[in-house]
């Protein structure tokens, strides 16, 4: 395949860009206090994925996601990781992503992370990295869903030369990853509203897969079940709530008790098994940045394998053979706080002067299971559309693994680029674009 | 899909009602847009009047830029229409993604006229947006259900709108017969007494309009 | 062993009449090792629905929802239990005890603990158990009881400064101190014979049972205890939580009277 044969496909990154305006393809963000909506900028030039090399990297998912799930299990069941001390049980207990409140509970068909948005990188020594495991609510299928359809709009003729695995089916796939858990009833989007950064997101899917949207006032638990009141006094039940909303704010009986826009008791009647809840609470003990590390650990822990993908090389000051290193070679690593997420509480220890040096050491002595440090790792750019040449950006890829009867890794993803040329930073909170991602079929 | 919140009903029906009052106004407007082109600053009080808004605008310049655009002005144009797309953007699972863009659009273009020479260009390009909304709905909203109520909203506007306007009779008679003929299809509760009464009013001999406007209004009361 | 009766009563008297009221009430003692309970009655109105479950820490719970206006949330609550069966429970239970080392919002110390906690002089041969003892001794002796001075709001930390407050101040102090020791500790709730109100102890596990101890008199836990919960803290415990729609302020008011027969 030779790109370069298909300039016509970026010339028209406006063209895109002018349609995704059209349907409101937007994420929300809140700028001293007030919303605003804000046009997700697209180019053109897409990140391709060969049919090998995807195999490769769907296979290393799989076993990372199949491993998370068993994590989760174990975590809020036997315990058996902690009882043999493959990771010490303070990360766990002391974690802000353990919830008590999940202890005991086994979902519907054992699902813990039915999506989880799996975020890596491809090192100029030709490595994949892990960066980031995302098992609450991961955003952002829906962005090369529909970049794919409009580019397909555009540029007719690169698609009829190109044979790319079509990602418009990431619909079905989720329904059928939903339908896998229903308990009976009816299967719903759930969003805590508008003013959400990625209601588009939760409107779109609602519709690609034709179920409802709802919010907490469609909602209400009665007899030990779910469900949907309609205007004309009528409920139905509902089986599967794919929530886009946070543990915490999900039922004000169970978690924060200020909680306007949970469902009172959903969380009960889930303990029960007479719900599905997507994903399922309690996930964001596999997100933090601590139990990452014992990621590769769990693999030959629970799945006797090596791990097909590599973690970025990172350091547990915990650990004291850790901590020295992190001391002695603070210039050359990125600090990062557990407990934040979306591109904050990241720190480049060379960007730090003396005295923020100084600060973050005594911090660190502190508090030392609350930082990891990670080797900056020098990730690879990808080239971007514009009229006056292609410059390279830093780019990753959330790849979005879906697990139902069985676990499937979706033949695309969501690649991000940094704004700036020298940022690392691709989180689209803190600006940046995105491109589809192609998985070739031959 | 079948199952509707109270809210979905609420939305549907009042993306129905905005988008025709920012269609009518348009038009209204673009009249009025062209005959100060020569008057200068006559006749925006009798507008204001004539559409039963207060006169806030200070001189014909003020009325001409706020009427249209004015973000702050809770009768403006802009404000009507960005209702219609605060309901709309909460129902694209309902009335799709294609309908929902015609909605889109009419705000982007409505943006452009704000800062245009000639907004009558760009009002244009609104009410065909919005012609196109009415198109699609129509064509590809396939509960009929949810596009009952949409149209039910955009005919109770209208019959609103017109009794404002002190529209003549046979305008009167057909608005309200239309929205005679679509009500009982939406399988909403609403107030029969209304009907009955609307169609009592608009064969009286001289139309009491306020009467009209306010029995209108209170269609789907309880 | 005793045999002891107990009569519990909740009442939450709202200001204005309130609707959509979801509810969860905990405050059912059960069945353990160290205690048995022979009958019990409960009623709880209104209800429209009414539930019941276990939380993580197998605490038995209701829940439930009344739609229609209600000024008056009223749970009766009538039993017998034997109790003294053990001096302990098993501590083999999930999540388990590593959970219980860890400080909560509730027990995190504060500078007054800590340098209370580097001046206890704990014995370093003892178990857990004599160690507790020796915490509870100290804290007994270094805090004193008056009612209205903390709210259920305060913190060990806050309490242990100010140097009075309630059972559950007692509690969340002893627990802290524990925890800083290494001793898996938690909270636990119920009632006290020939107490009017509820009452709150501490659990701490030693050779893998747990055993109650009661630091606000200065007692291990045997015959006079009647548990209801247990958790990490105060919060874990809560006897009623609720949302409601209305702009009502809510007053609640709970009367226990345990005897012995």
């Amino acid at each position: 395949m030779n790109l370069e044969e298909h300039v016509d496909l970026y010339e028209r990154t406006d063209v895109v860009n002018s349609l995704l305006a059209r349907y409101g393809v937007k994420f929300g963000i809140y700028k001293n206090n007030t919303f605003h909506e804000q046009l997700f900028p697209f180019d053109a030039i897409p990140r391709v994925i060969t049919k090998e090399e995807f195999a490769f990297l769907e296979k290393g998912l799989k076993q990372r996601v199949d491993t998370l799930n068993l994590f989760l299990k174990d975590i809020y069941n036997e315990k058996k990781i902690l009882k043999d001390k493959i990771i010490p049980e303070e990360f766990i207990y002391a974690s802000s992503g353990y919830l008590p409140q999940c202890e005991g509970i086994i979902p519907p068909e054992g699902v813990y992370s039915h999506i989880s948005g799996i975020d890596l990188v491809l090192g100029r020594d030709g490595v994949w990295y892990i960066l980031e495991d995302n098992l609450r609510v991961p955003s952002g299928a829906s962005y090369p869903m529909i970049a794919r359809e409009l580019c397909r709009r555009s540029s007719p003729k690169t698609f009829h030369d190109i044979s790319i695995a079509d990602n418009r089916t990431y619909a079905d796939l989720l329904k059928k990853t939903l339908e896998h858990v229903n308990t009976g009833g009816l299967t719903v989007v759930m969003t805590p509203g508008r003013y959400n950064a990625a209601y588009f997101e939760h409107s779109y899917l609602a519709e690609r897969m034709h179920v409802p949207l709802v919010t907490c006032n469609d909602l209400t638990v009665e007899d030990d079940h779910l469900y949907f009141k309609d205007y004309s006094g009528k409920r139905e039940l509902v089986g599967a709530v794919y929530r886009r909303i946070s543990d915490e704010y999900m039922d004000p009986m169970n978690f924060n008790p200020e909680s306007v826009i949970g469902v009172p008791h959903i969380f009960d009647i889930y303990r029960k098994g007479n719900v599905a809840l997507i994903n399922a609470p309690g996930n964001r003990i596999a997100d933090d940045k601590g139990i990452y590390y014992f990621v590769p650990r769990m693999i030959r822990y629970y799945l006797g394998e090596e791990p097909i993908l590599s973690n970025a090389p990172t350091y547990l000051p915990y650990y004291e053979e850790d901590m020295k290193y992190v001391l002695e070679h603070l210039d050359s690593l990125v600090l990062k706080d557990v407990a934040e997420a979306g591109g904050y509480g990241v720190v480049f220890g060379n960007s730090m002067s003396v005295g923020q040096k100084e600060d973050f050491i005594a911090l660190l002595k502190k508090e030392p299971r609350r930082f990891i440090a990670q080797e900056v790792i020098d990730f690879c750019g990808l080239p971007i559309f514009t009229k006056e040449g292609q410059p390279e950006r830093k780019a990753d890829l959330r790849a979005f693994v879906l697990s139902g009867e069985k676990t499937v890794v979706w033949k695309s993803g969501l690649t991000r680029f940094s704004r700036n040329p020298d940022s690392f930073i691709v989180n689209s909170s803190q600006g940046g674009g995105f491109k589809d991602t192609w998985v070739l079929n031959q | 899909m079948g199952v509707k919140s109270v809210e979905m009903i609420d939305r549907l029906f009042w993306l129905g009602r905005y988008t025709e009052r920012a269609y009518t106004t348009i038009r209204l407007y673009g009249q009025k847009f062209d005959s100060m082109i020569e008057e200068g600053s006559e006749g925006y009080d009798a507008f204001c009047h004539s559409l039963d808004i207060p006169n806030i605008y200070a001189s014909a310049e003020d009325f001409r830029k706020r009427y249209p655009f004015g973000k702050d002005d809770p009768n403006s144009i802009y404000s009507n229409l960005l209702r219609a797309y605060d309901n709309a953007i909460e129902l694209r699972e309902e009335i799709g993604s294609e309908t929902l863009a015609y909605i889109q659009l009419a705000v982007y273009e409505l943006n452009k006229a704000a800062v245009s020479a000639s907004p009558l260009i760009e009002f244009q390009s609104i009410l065909d947006d919005i012609l196109a909304f009415w198109g699609n709905v129509d064509d590809s909203i396939e509960d009929e259900h949810a596009r009952n109520i949409i149209k039910i909203g955009k005919r109770v506007e209208r019959v609103d709108l017109y009794g404002r306007l002190h529209m003549d009779r046979t305008s009167m008679v057909r608005e309200v017969h239309r929205l005679t003929g679509r009500i009982a299809r939406t399988g909403l509760h609403y107030r029969e007494e209304t009907i009955r009464r609307l169609n009592e009013l608009i064969s009286e001999e001289n139309l009491n309009y306020p009467a009209i406007v306010e029995e209108v209004d209170r269609i789907l009361e309880a | 062993m005793k045999t002891l009766h107990f009569r519990y009563d909740l009442k939450i008297e709202f200001s204005e009449p309130v609707t959509n009221h979801s509810f969860t009430v905990k405050c059912v003692p059960d069945t353990d090792e160290r205690q048995h309970i022979l009958r019990q009655d409960i009623k709880i109105l209104p209800k429209e629905f009414l539930s019941t479950n276990r939380d993580s820490f197998g605490n038995f719970y209701f829940f439930g929802k009344t739609v229609a206006e209600h000024e008056l949330f009223h749970v009766e609550e009538e039993g017998v239990v034997e109790t003294g069966w053990s001096d302990s429970v098993p501590a083999n239970d999930s999540p388990g005890q590593g959970l219980c080392l860890v400080q909560t919002s509730c027990t995190e110390p504060g500078p007054y603990l800590k340098e209370f906690f580097a001046g206890l002089n704990l014995p370093p041969d003892a178990d857990n158990r004599e160690k507790s003892l020796w915490i509870m001794d100290k804290v007994y002796r270094s805090f004193s009881y008056q009612s209205g001075v903390t709210t259920v709001g305060t913190t060990a930390e806050d309490a242990f400064s100010q140097g009075s407050g309630v059972c559950q101040d007692y509690a969340h102090i002893m627990i802290s101190l524990c925890r800083m020791a290494k001793i898996p500790s938690r909270y636990a709730a119920g009632m006290l014979l020939g107490e009017g109100a509820s009452h709150a102890w501490v659990e701490i596990a030693c050779r893998n049972k747990w055993y109650g101890l009661d630091p606000t008199n200065h007692v291990p836990v045997a015959e006079d205890h009647i548990k209801i919960s247990h958790g990490r803290d105060y919060k874990d415990c809560l006897i009623n939580q609720g949302v409601f729609t209305g702009n009502a302020r809510q007053k609640q008011s709970i009367s226990v009277q345990v005897t012995e027969i």
